[in-house]
C-alpha cells in the first residue's frame, strides 16, 4: 500500500517537475540573466574594470 | 617647458595645457578631469611600460601611452 | 502613484551598495529597451509614501557617447523622476562633483549622498558638509553605504523632499484636500522621528555660478530662445548648456526654426573658440574651476598626502618587475587549492556519501515497502545518480567562487586589466577584455555580460567569442570524473593542461579573428583604478551564499529535469517498454544517429554523443548523463564502465571537445544578447563547434600516430 503510494508520488512528482521547470525556463527565456544563475546580478556592468 | 604626458617621469607632475585629440577620446579625457589647469602626476608605468598610471585630481587614472601623447602638460 | 527616485553617480562610488541596502529583496533587474544596459528598480515604503528607486548605470558625465550616459539622460528628461540622489565619492570629490554640476542643471530636485566618509579619516581629509551644502545650494547627506551609517538620515531627508515636492504640486494645482492630507503626513513624519521641524533648506542649486559671466550670459540667452521647444521643456538650462557645447544628440533632436538657429549661432559667436579651447572645453574647464573653488573652501587635506595601505599594496601588486609573476603565482595558488588536495578531498567525500550510503539507503527503503521497480530506478539511478554526481562538486565550485569574489571585491581585477593591457593588445584584445575572460573561469554568463564595459563593438565581439574557451566551473566535474577514471596518477598535470589549452586556443582564436573577420580600430583605455578595498567577510559570505543558492537552484531545476528526462529516455525502448540493456533504449537510438560525427575523434559511441548533447542544458549534465548511463554504485564500477568505452587517449580527446564546444543554453542566450545579432551568434556557434572538432581530431589522430592510443 505504502509502496503504491510512493510509486505514484515519485511518478507524478517527476512529471510535474519536468513540466514546471520547462515552463519556467520558457517563461524566462527573454530575460537577460539565465534565471538560474544570479552570479550575473552581482557582476553586471559597472562593477568590473572601473566602468567604461 | 611643454611636453606630452607620456614623457613624464615617475613621480613627476605637470599642469595640463591642452589636448590634441578629438571626438570620443577627447570627451572621455575631459570628463575624467583632465582639463587645462589640472595637475597630473605620473605614478607608475605598467610592467611593460604601457599603460601609465596617473594621479589626476586626487584619484588614479590609467591611460595608454598613445593616448597620453595627446595631452600637453607644462613642467617646471 | 508611487514616487520615483533616481540614483546616479560615478562608477565605483558605492551606488549599488546603497541601492541594495535600501531596496533589498524587492529588486528587479531588467533591461532598458533597445540597449544592453541593465535597468534596476526596487521598492520601499517610508513615511507613508511608496517609493520606486531606479538605479541608473554609473556614469562620469551626461555626454552623449555611451549607451549608459544616453540611457541616464533620457530617463531623467523623459520620466522626470521626483528626486535625484547623487552619490558622490567623498574620497574623489572633484571629479564626482563634475557630474553633480550637470545633474544640477537638469533642474530636478536633488540630494547629494556623500559616500565613503569613513575612508576620509584614513587619508586625513575632512569635509565641511554644511559648508558644501551652502556652496552648492543642494542638500548634502554624509553616509557610508558599506557601513550603513547615515543611510537612515538620507532617506529621511529624501522623503522630506518628496513631501515638499508634492506640497508644491498640490499648491500649484490648488487641490485643498490633498494639501491637507500631505500636511498631515508631514506632521506625522516629524512626530515619528520625534524631532522638531528642522530647517528646510530651500532647494536652490547655484547653477548660475558655474560659469564666468560671458559664458553664463550666452547660456541664458540660448535658454530664452529654446525654452518652450519640445526636447528642452523641463530642462531648459541643461539643453542650453549642451547646445552651447555642440552636443550632437541635442543638436539633432531640438526642432529649431531657421530664425532660432540663426539666433543661437549669433549667441555662440559672441563667445569665440580658440585653437586650444573649444566651447566643449570651455564648459568643462569652467565647471572644474567652480568645483575647485568650492573644494578649496570646504575640503581640508593634510600637508603631505597620506600614503594609504591601498597605495602600499598597489606598489607591490603593480610593481614593474613583480606584477606579472605575482599575478601568475596568485592564479597558481587558487588553482592548487581548488583542484589539488583540499578541493578533491572534499569532492570525493561528498560523492562517496551520495553514491554509497545515501543511494543504498534510499534503494533499500523504497524497495522494502514494495515501491515499483521503475520508480526506485527513477529515484536512485536517475535523480540521485544524475544530480548527486554533480552535487559532489559543490565544494570545489564554492572554493573557486570564493577566490574570484576576493579578486573582484578587492579591486584587483582592474589592476589585472591594467597590467595585462599591453600583452593583450598584441593579440588583438584590450586590458578591458581581461576581466570578462577571467570571470569566464567561474561562469561564462556573467563573463559575457561583463563585456558591456567594452564600448568598442569590435573588441566586445571578439571578447565574447573568446570567453567561452575559458573553461567554466561547470566543466570541472566533467574533467574530474574522467581524470579519476583515466589519469589518476597525473591529476593536477592533466587538469592544468586542459585549462592551459583553453587559454592557448582563446589567444590563438583572438589572433586569427582579429586579422580576418574582426579588423578594426582599437578602443580607448582611459580607465579609473579604484582603490583597493578589503573584501568584507559579510560581502564574501553574500557572494558565496548567492552562488550556492544558484547552484542548488540549478541542481534542483535544470539538472533534476535533465536527469529525469535522460533516465526516461535510457530506460525505455522506442516501444515504451522498460529495457534491461540501455543500448536498446530511445536514448541510444538518438545517440547512435549522431555518433558517427564523433568517430574520428575517438568517441563515436552513442553514450558520448548523448552526454555532449545533454551538455547544452548545463555542462554538469554531461556528468549526470554518464552517472545515469553507467551507474554510480561505487567509484570502481563507474571507472570500469567508462574504461569499457573510452581509452585514455579518447578520454582526453573527449575532454578537449568538452572544453571547447558550445556552452550551455544560458551562456548562449547571454551571447546572443550581447552580440545583438543572430548572425554573430550563429558565427560563434559554428566557430566553437568547428574549433572543438578540429582540436579533438588533432589530439586523437595525432595521438594515435604517435602510438599513444
Amino acid at each position: 500500500m505504502l509502496g503504491i503510494l510512493c510509486t505514484w508520488l515519485i511518478g507524478l512528482g517527476a512529471a510535474a517537475a519536468v513540466v514546471l521547470v520547462l515552463y519556467w525556463k520558457w517563461k524566462n527565456r527573454g530575460k537577460g540573466c539565465c534565471g538560474s544563475c544570479s552570479g550575473c546580478k552581482q557582476n553586471c556592468p559597472g562593477r568590473t574594470g572601473g566602468g567604461k | 617647458m611643454d611636453i606630452t604626458a607620456d614623457k613624464l617621469k615617475s613621480g613627476q607632475e605637470g599642469t595640463v595645457k591642452s589636448l590634441a585629440c578629438t571626438g570620443a577620446l577627447r570627451r572621455r579625457i575631459i570628463d575624467m578631469g583632465i582639463t587645462p589647469g589640472a595637475s597630473m602626476r605620473l605614478v607608475k608605468k605598467a610592467p611593460l611600460g604601457d599603460p601609465l598610471e596617473f594621479n589626476v585630481r586626487g584619484y588614479a587614472l590609467s591611460v595608454r601611452k598613445s593616448e597620453a601623447k595627446e595631452i600637453v602638460v607644462e613642467v617646471k | 502613484m508611487p514616487f520615483h527616485i533616481a540614483l546616479l553617480g560615478n562608477p565605483n562610488c558605492g551606488k549599488t551598495t546603497l541601492f541594495n541596502a535600501v531596496t533589498g529583496a524587492s529588486q528587479y533587474v531588467g533591461n532598458w529597451p533597445g540597449v544592453t544596459v541593465e535597468k534596476k528598480e526596487g521598492k520601499f515604503r517610508r513615511g507613508g509614501l511608496d517609493v520606486v528607486m531606479v538605479d541608473l548605470p554609473g556614469i562620469y558625465s551626461l555626454s552623449p557617447y555611451t549607451p549608459e550616459e544616453i540611457v541616464s539622460r533620457q530617463y531623467i528628461t523623459d520620466e522626470q523622476p521626483d528626486l535625484i540622489i547623487d552619490i558622490v565619492d567623498a574620497t574623489n570629490l572633484e571629479r564626482n562633483l563634475y557630474l553633480t554640476t550637470q545633474l544640477a542643471e537638469l533642474g530636478r530636485p536633488m540630494i547629494i549622498a556623500l559616500n565613503m566618509i569613513d575612508m576620509l579619516e584614513r587619508r586625513g581629509i575632512t569635509i565641511d558638509t554644511e559648508g558644501l551644502e551652502k556652496e552648492l545650494g543642494i542638500p548634502v547627506c554624509p553616509i557610508s553605504a558599506s557601513k550603513s551609517t547615515g543611510v537612515d538620515q538620507l532617506l529621511h531627508r529624501a522623503i522630506h523632499m518628496l513631501h515638499d515636492v508634492s506640497h508644491e504640486e498640490d499648491l500649484s494645482k490648488g487641490e485643498g484636500q490633498l494639501k491637507s492630507r500631505a500636511a498631515e503626513l508631514h506632521r506625522e513624519l516629524h512626530h515619528i522621528h520625534g524631532d522638531l521641524h528642522e530647517s528646510h533648506l530651500p532647494y536652490h542649486p547655484i547653477v548660475k555660478s558655474f560659469y564666468d559671466w560671458k559664458v553664463s550670459a550666452a547660456i541664458e540667452a540660448i535658454e530664452d530662445v529654446i525654452r518652450d521647444l519640445p526636447g528642452a521643456s523641463g530642462i531648459p538650462r541643461f539643453a542650453a548648456v549642451k547646445l552651447f557645447e555642440g552636443d550632437p544628440i541635442l543638436v539633432k533632436n531640438l526642432p529649431l526654426s531657421d530664425k532660432q538657429r540663426q539666433m543661437v549661432e549669433e549667441i555662440l559667436n559672441s563667445v569665440p573658440e580658440t585653437p586650444l579651447v573649444d566651447r566643449q572645453m570651455m564648459i568643462a574647464d569652467q565647471r572644474y574651476k567652480f568645483i575647485c573653488g568650492v573644494c578649496s573652501r570646504v575640503v581640508h587635506k593634510p600637508e603631505k598626502p597620506v600614503v594609504t595601505v591601498s597605495d602600499k599594496i598597489d606598489r607591490v601588486l603593480t610593481h614593474k618587475i613583480l606584477a606579472i609573476p605575482l599575478f601568475f603565482v596568485i592564479m597558481l595558488v587558487i588553482f592548487v587549492i581548488t583542484f589539488g588536495p583540499p578541493g578533491s578531498f572534499l569532492t570525493d567525500t561528498v560523492s562517496g556519501f551520495i553514491s554509497g550510503p545515501l543511494t543504498g539507503a534510499v534503494r533499500t527503503g523504497l524497495s522494502s515497502i514494495h515501491t515499483a521497480q521503475w520508480a526506485v530506478s527513477l529515484v536512485c539511478d536517475g535523480i540521485l545518480g544524475g544530480v548527486g554526481s554533480v552535487l559532489s562538486f559543490l565544494p570545489q565550485i564554492m572554493i573557486l567562487f570564493f577566490f574570484l569574489s576576493i579578486l573582484e571585491d578587492s579591486g584587483y581585477m582592474s589592476r589585472a586589466a591594467f597590467i595585462m593591457d599591453r600583452p593583450l593588445r598584441k593579440i588583438g584584445l584590450t586590458g578591458r577584455s581581461f576581466v570578462p575572460m577571467l570571470m569566464g573561469f567561474g561562469c561564462t554568463v556573467p563573463a559575457v555580460m561583463a563585456t558591456r564595459t567594452l564600448e568598442n563593438e569590435r573588441d566586445k565581439r571578439l571578447t565574447v567569442l573568446i570567453t567561452p574557451f575559458m573553461s567554466c566551473s561547470a566543466k570541472m566535474p566533467v574533467y574530474a570524473l574522467f581524470i579519476s577514471a583515466f589519469f589518476a596518477k597525473n591529476k593536477p598535470l592533466v587538469i592544468f593542461s586542459i585549462y592551459l589549452l583553453g587559454i592557448a586556443i582563446a589567444i590563438l582564436a583572438g589572433f586569427v579573428l582579429k586579422r580576418t573577420v574582426l579588423k578594426g580600430e582599437n578602443s580607448t583605455f582611459v580607465m579609473e583604478l579604484p582603490p583597493y578595498r578589503l573584501p568584507t567577510l559579510r560581502g564574501l559570505c553574500i557572494h558565496i551564499w548567492e552562488r550556492l543558492k544558484d547552484f542548488l537552484l540549478k541542481a534542483g531545476t535544470v539538472l533534476l529535469v535533465a536527469s529525469i528526462i535522460i533516465w526516461f529516455l535510457q530506460s525505455f525502448s522506442t516501444s515504451l517498454d522498460m529495457v534491461t540493456d540501455s543500448s536498446d533504449s530511445i536514448l541510444a537510438a538518438i545517440g547512435t544517429a549522431i555518433a558517427p560525427i564523433f568517430a574520428p575523434l575517438g568517441f563515436g559511441f552513442w553514450q558520448a554523443s548523448v552526454a555532449l548533447v545533454s551538455g547544452l542544458a548545463a555542462k554538469e549534465t554531461v556528468v549526470s548523463t554518464f552517472g545515469i548511463l553507467f551507474g554510480t554504485a561505487d567509484e570502481a564500477s563507474s571507472v570500469a564502465a567508462l574504461n569499457s568505452v573510452f581509452t585514455p587517449l579518447s578520454a582526453f580527446s573527449f575532454l578537449v571537445f568538452v572544453l571547447l564546444y558550445i556552452p550551455c543554453f544560458a551562456a548562449l542566450s547571454a551571447i546572443r544578447r550581447e552580440m545583438r545579432s543572430a548572425k554573430w551568434t550563429a558565427f560563434a556557434i559554428v566557430m566553437q563547434l568547428a574549433v572543438a572538432w578540429a582540436a579533438s581530431f588533432l589530439v586523437y589522430q595525432g595521438g594515435r600516430l604517435l602510438g599513444l592510443g
